[in-house]
């Protein structure tokens, strides 16, 4: 399969798992518009028209201002048109009387969100989305992606419906389309990667498997959608919502139990039990010094749990994080074994996210002149240096499970010679691989976006090599001048 | 008036480098930034070899926006450098680019050199092709037993003339001081030059003065004989930044030697290739060769660990760690790198550590020696990498 093909295989199964997305979503929200909501493929039509806007316009311009400004220009006149036809379409196209109705409309403040609000909102989503994948290199991870994040919004979808009495089961054929959407992508990222079944001897024969595999992933579907019934469905997303109520149940315990670790003063509420009590005498001035107010006493009952809430997280978290380093480890040390940590899963998204939210935070007080903020900024590494200690670390990884692991004392030029040993063929590859990671490593400069490309595209050929021995004795000098 | 053209081809990419009141320098437009540097410095050093006696020369060039291509344009003119005194010296010395290199880092890094080997080998000659490379003040002490500090440092002496007492400098006033067998002399007299190395100045009869600027002293020691001799001090050695070895010659070497030394001594057709303000103005560019964190945190795990080490009274100073560092960025800049790798540092350990660790006396017997302790040290300390 040529290239452009699989590129169009590719966006057409993202294209495909968002539209799918969106379309679950836009029906959820139309449960809750006041009236009158427009057709949801006239708001999914700004996914597509975005995408192609925006691809044409990058085809024919450079400057990233005249880019973003057009960009949303054609969605205003997008939006006017969806206006025009949608909501007033009696109204003379020249009458400014229609546009003053619709700006109303939007402005307005009621209980819940109009129809007018909320074809606003879907539309600068989708626009933005149908833009973002006109700029994005689509490759496994992203699809990954994709399939992860789409997962938790039907998830969601799934637990909103449920809660509005929604109609369920009209999602049942949107998510087999998703499904089978999100397989072909990964099936074809695969391919574009050259991983997996796609290596090896039966690489000539790319289509026919990719076909074949389509067809099991639609028979697997056809086969889920017989099995998994609307009242399937009720059950799961019903034990979902018994499982949550549990989990909210003893997470409010928790919280009241370690607010009654400071009991409060204030006793009257309770009926007085038995003979009257002796009236309280008026506490010394000495005591009332050291009486802790009832406001503190509450904000410290507060920070408390916060504490307590917080370290239950950290330890979950670390035990989490002990498990897959467990997993790592014994998946590397299988014979053959290759690890390669994907940079789209849902996990290292959620810590990139936290990153860039903590990133920013960091840059505005460094703005204000705070000096934590300067010294996040100075530690945090370029995208572009950590993507290139990626790479590198991946053929690490490569070449540790196929009998040349880099020995701890070992700079990367005394590896390289070692692995020049292990495989000579592969010398152009590994010295640039080495030089680029260096360079981006320990040097001040950031790695060009061509050095990347291209260091990219020499770990894809060296991973095609087949080393034939195993180095196991190390050979280490020190390095002369 | 001589106006410079140069037309050159380097690398494979063809540069047209017209140079005049209105020069400019075109390149080839499929060659990277970083490559364009290169060719623009070595154009500039082909022009300055063949045309020296332009009297105007102006080479204009357009460099975009990038702070690192003044970084890596200082590490190449270090190399340059550093090219022309290796190829200095090798015209008397041969097969020692090793501490040639060695002695050039030390002059980056305003460093004294300690020169140790048996005789014959070449110390002394080393020391004087070095200094004759340098266009500065170059002063000789022959250490003997009876050499007192105030032959080495000077006296102020009573003139009768004008009945005035007046300052009559010694050898150490000079840019290269070339001491010769060091450890001949007397530990007062050898105390005399402690402060000198470190801080650059003598005190003579409650007075200090300033040592003129580059000061590098560059001492020789024989460590067979040592009847009649005085080892070094621990204070005395850590002041040296490093320890350079000749070893013997290969016997190709060895008959090349002769061939050279058949008819003139080649010492004295050898001429000053660096002036003291470019030597100067190289060594404010090496401090400026970037290093990171992580590599200065491996400098500072390689010097503790040799204060850990079981086999070592005696651990190296954190002066060592400050030496490791200024060394090893005078070694990127000759190697025309504009930031410190783990392989600089691994490069300079055993030079500038080796002779600042004091061994156990049963390690001693054992047969082990200073620089195996290092080399195991740097085969036990993880390296800054992935």
């Amino acid at each position: 399969m040529r290239l452009s093909r699989r590129k169009g295989a590719l966006y057409t199964a993202v294209a495909g798992m968002e539209l799918c997305c969106f379309y679950s979503a836009l029906g959820t929200v139309a449960l809750m518009a006041l009236r009158g909501f427009p057709p949801i493929f006239w708001l999914l039509s700004f996914y597509p028209v975005a995408f192609v806007y925006n691809s044409g316009l990058q085809a024919s311009l450079r400057s990233r201002i005249y880019l973003y400004g057009l960009c949303w220009f054609g969605w205003i006149i997008w939006l006017t048109a969806l206006f025009k036809i949608q909501f007033l379409d009696e109204s003379s196209f020249f009458d400014a009387q229609w546009v003053i109705s619709c700006l109303r409309s939007i402005f307005q403040l009621q209980n819940a969100l109009n129809a007018e609000q909320i074809t606003l909102i879907s539309s600068i989503v989708l626009w933005w989305c149908g833009r973002r994948l006109s700029l994005i290199q689509i490759e496994s991870s992203t699809v990954l992606s994709e399939f992860q994040f789409s997962m938790a919004i039907f998830l969601i979808i799934l637990f909103i419906e449920s809660q509005w009495d929604g109609q369920t089961p009209r999602l049942v054929p949107v998510i087999l389309a998703f499904f089978l959407f999100s397989l072909f992508g990964m099936a074809a990222a695969h391919g574009q990667d050259a991983r997996g079944w796609i290596t090896s001897i039966y690489r000539n024969h790319w289509l026919g498997f990719l076909l074949f595999y389509v067809v099991l992933i639609m028979g697997a579907g056809l086969f889920l959608g017989a099995v998994i019934k609307p009242d399937l469905l009720k059950i799961m997303v019903s034990s979902l919502k018994t499982a949550w109520e549990w989990v909210a149940s003893i997470i409010s315990e928790l919280i009241a139990f370690l607010i009654n670790l400071f009991p409060g003063f204030d006793q009257g509420a309770l009926p007085p039990v038995g003979p009257k009590p002796i009236p309280e005498m008026e506490p010394s001035a000495f005591v009332k010094l050291f009486r802790i107010p009832e406001s503190v006493r509450k904000v410290s009952g507060f920070v408390m749990a916060c504490i307590w809430i917080g370290l239950i997280l950290l330890a979950l978290w670390r035990v989490s994080t002990q498990i897959f380093e467990w997993l790592r480890q014994r998946l590397a040390n299988g014979e053959g074994a290759e690890v390669e940590p994907i940079s789209g899963a849902f996990r290292e998204d959620l810590i990139r996210l936290f990153k860039a939210v903590i990133k920013l935070l960091s840059k505005w007080m460094g703005l204000l002149g705070w000096p934590f903020g300067r010294a996040a900024g100075r530690r945090n590494l370029s995208p572009a240096a950590r993507t290139a200690r990626e790479v590198y670390r991946q053929m690490l990884l490569w070449a540790a499970s196929r009998g040349c692991p880099r020995d701890p004392s070992q700079t990367p030029h005394e590896y390289l010679k070692r692995l020049l040993e292990w495989l000579p063929e592969g010398k152009g590859e590994l010295g640039f691989l080495t030089d680029h990671y260096v360079n981006a490593r320990y040097g001040p400069s950031v790695p060009t976006r061509d050095g990347l490309e291209r260091m990219m595209a020499g770990w894809k050929k060296l991973r095609r090599c087949r080393p034939t021995r195993k180095i196991s004795s190390l050979r280490l000098a020190t390095p002369s001048l | 008036m001589v106006v410079a053209k140069g037309l050159g081809e380097v690398r494979g990419h063809v540069l047209f480098c017209e140079t005049g009141s209105f020069g400019k320098a075109s390149f080839a437009p499929d060659i990277t930034r970083h490559s364009q540097l290169v060719i623009l410095v070595a154009v500039i050093g082909r022009i300055r070899a063949n045309f020296e006696k332009v009297d105007f020369l102006i080479i204009r060039w357009t460099v975009m926006d990038d702070m690192n291509l003044t970084e890596s344009s200082n590490a190449f003119l270090i190399k340059e450098a550093a090219d022309r005194f290796r190829a200095n010296v090798s015209r008397v010395m041969v097969g020692k680019e090793r501490a040639t290199d060695l002695v050039f880092i030390a002059l980056l890094s305003e460093g004294h050199v300690l020169v140790e080997d048996v005789p014959g080998v070449g110390k002394t000659l080393l020391a004087k092709a070095t200094a004759r490379s340098l266009e500065c003040i170059f002063k000789r002490i022959q250490c003997t037993p009876d050499l007192l500090p105030s032959d080495v440092l000077g006296i102020y002496f009573f003139n009768q003339k004008n009945s005035e007492f007046e300052l009559r400098p010694g050898p150490i006033f000079a840019n290269v001081v070339l001491v010769d067998e060091i450890n001949r002399a007397m530990p007062r007299t050898q105390s005399s030059l402690l402060e000198c190395m470190q801080e650059q100045q003598i005190t003579i009869d409650w007075e200090t003065m300033r040592l003129p600027r580059p000061f590098i002293i560059m001492a020789t020691q024989n460590p067979i004989e040592l009847e009649g001799t005085f080892p070094l001090p621990e204070a005395q050695l850590d002041r040296f930044l490093l320890k350079v070895k000749l070893g013997y010659p290969s016997k190709e070497e060895e008959a090349s030697v002769l061939v050279r030394f058949q008819q003139d001594n080649p010492m004295d057709a050898l001429h000053s290739i660096i002036k003291v303000h470019e030597l100067l103005e190289l060594q404010k560019i090496s401090r400026r060769i970037y290093i990171e964190d992580s590599v200065r945190e491996y400098i500072v795990a390689l010097v503790r660990t040799t204060r850990e080490h079981k086999d070592v009274k005696l651990g190296t100073s954190t002066r060592s760690a400050l030496a490791l560092q200024i060394s090893a960025q005078a070694l990127a800049g000759c190697q025309g790198r504009s930031y410190v790798i783990p392989d600089d540092i691994k490069t300079l350990a055993v030079p500038v550590l080796s002779h600042r660790i004091l061994m156990k006396t049963e390690a001693r017997l054992k047969g082990r020696s200073e620089e195996s302790i290092v080399e195991e040290i740097l085969s036990t300390v993880p390296v800054p990498a992935e």
